[in-house]
């Protein structure tokens, strides 16, 4: 299938959502080019492995535009999309009953400095991966969508039906844990 | 406390970096395509907007309230009735172990009270007497 051509004029994920309700695929397929790359990035930092990274985003698109009709708007449709995400990835876990440790990404370790530096950064990396996987799944998304997305604590806890105050514990929790587990 | 500082902005640069080569990676336009495909082999009905005012939750548990109010009722209505048909069923129970004899003496007895229920009125009689027989009648009361 030759893929989707982009929505013309630029609009707003509520347009884009209503013009998905009244049909239009188009409109569904601009909404995946616009937030896919930051659910992978969500999905890979929660523990996602690389090998089923599109499906996992496949997974989530399909089950956001599924229950698009329960979307209220009580957060950005990215933040609802991510929680999603968040469930899929638990999902495949339960299935392959996992789990190993993620091979960390290259990519990630900087490429600047001699090559003992990059080494350090990729050991970095790699330790706060692990840690991400060691935290209760209500940790690793809050510090996800707060450290990674950089969203505010309302918009986090619209998203993943808490109070701003319990996001922010849960944040300083995880903060702390990583940091612990870091140095 | 500004080493601590100095930590969180680490470790928020940190998460800030996961998973950006994998994102990159990512084939978004094919996602996008493998999306609007499976979405296109979906039933339509998934696409429907938001859900009919009578669907919505809170209209649900009123209509379940009211259903359930309303059963409720005709639970009790039902406790109700049973209780007077009992009333009927002892009576005829009784009814049964009389004898034919006992049975005429009480149609005989229903008989009369059925009678004394459709006899005329005190007040008919009294319009039909005499000025003489009402004194007379008057002083009798008085003894």
């Amino acid at each position: 299938m030759p893929p989707a051509e982009p929505v013309a004029a630029p609009a707003d994920d509520a347009e884009l959502i209503a013009a998905w309700q009244g049909g239009d695929e188009r409109a569904a397929a601009e909404l995946v080019r616009r937030h896919a790359r930051a659910l992978a990035r969500f999905l890979a930092g929660a523990g996602a492995p690389e090998a089923d990274l599109d499906d996992l985003v496949q997974e989530a698109f399909i089950r956001a535009f599924r229950a698009i009709a329960t979307f209220r708007g009580q957060c950005q449709f990215r933040t609802w999309l991510l929680t999603i995400g968040g469930n899929a990835l638990k999902d495949l876990g339960r299935r392959l009953a996992r789990r190993h440790v993620v091979p960390l990404d290259e990519h990630l370790a900087s490429r600047d400095g001699d090559p003992h530096q990059r080494a350090v950064a990729r050991e970095t990396e790699e330790r706060l991966q692990r840690g991400l996987e060691r935290l209760p799944r209500m940790q690793r998304e809050v510090f996800l969508l707060r450290a990674q997305q950089g969203l505010e604590y309302v918009e986090i806890a619209a998203a993943l039906d808490t109070s701003p105050g319990a996001a922010r514990v849960h944040y300083h929790h995880a903060v702390k844990r990583l940091k612990e587990w870091l140095t | 406390m500004t080493d601590d500082r100095m930590d969180d902005a680490k470790l928020e640069e940190l998460a800030r970096r996961l998973g950006a080569g994998a994102a990159e990676r990512l084939n978004v336009e094919r996602v996008a395509g493998a999306v609007v495909e499976r979405l296109r082999s979906e039933p339509k009905i998934e696409r429907r907007g938001p859900s009919p005012w009578w669907l919505q939750p809170k209209w649900l548990r009123a209509a379940a309230i009211v259903v359930l109010m309303v059963g409720v009722g005709i639970v009790v209505r039902g406790w109700l009735q049973v209780g007077s048909r009992h009333q009927a069923h002892y009576i005829a129970e009784d009814l049964q172990d009389l004898s034919a004899s006992q049975l005429r003496e009480v149609l005989g007895t229903l008989d009369e009270t059925l009678q004394a229920a459709t006899a005329p009125s005190a007040e008919d009689d009294l319009n039909d007497l005499t000025t003489e027989q009402l004194q007379a009648l008057l002083r009798s009361l008085e003894g």
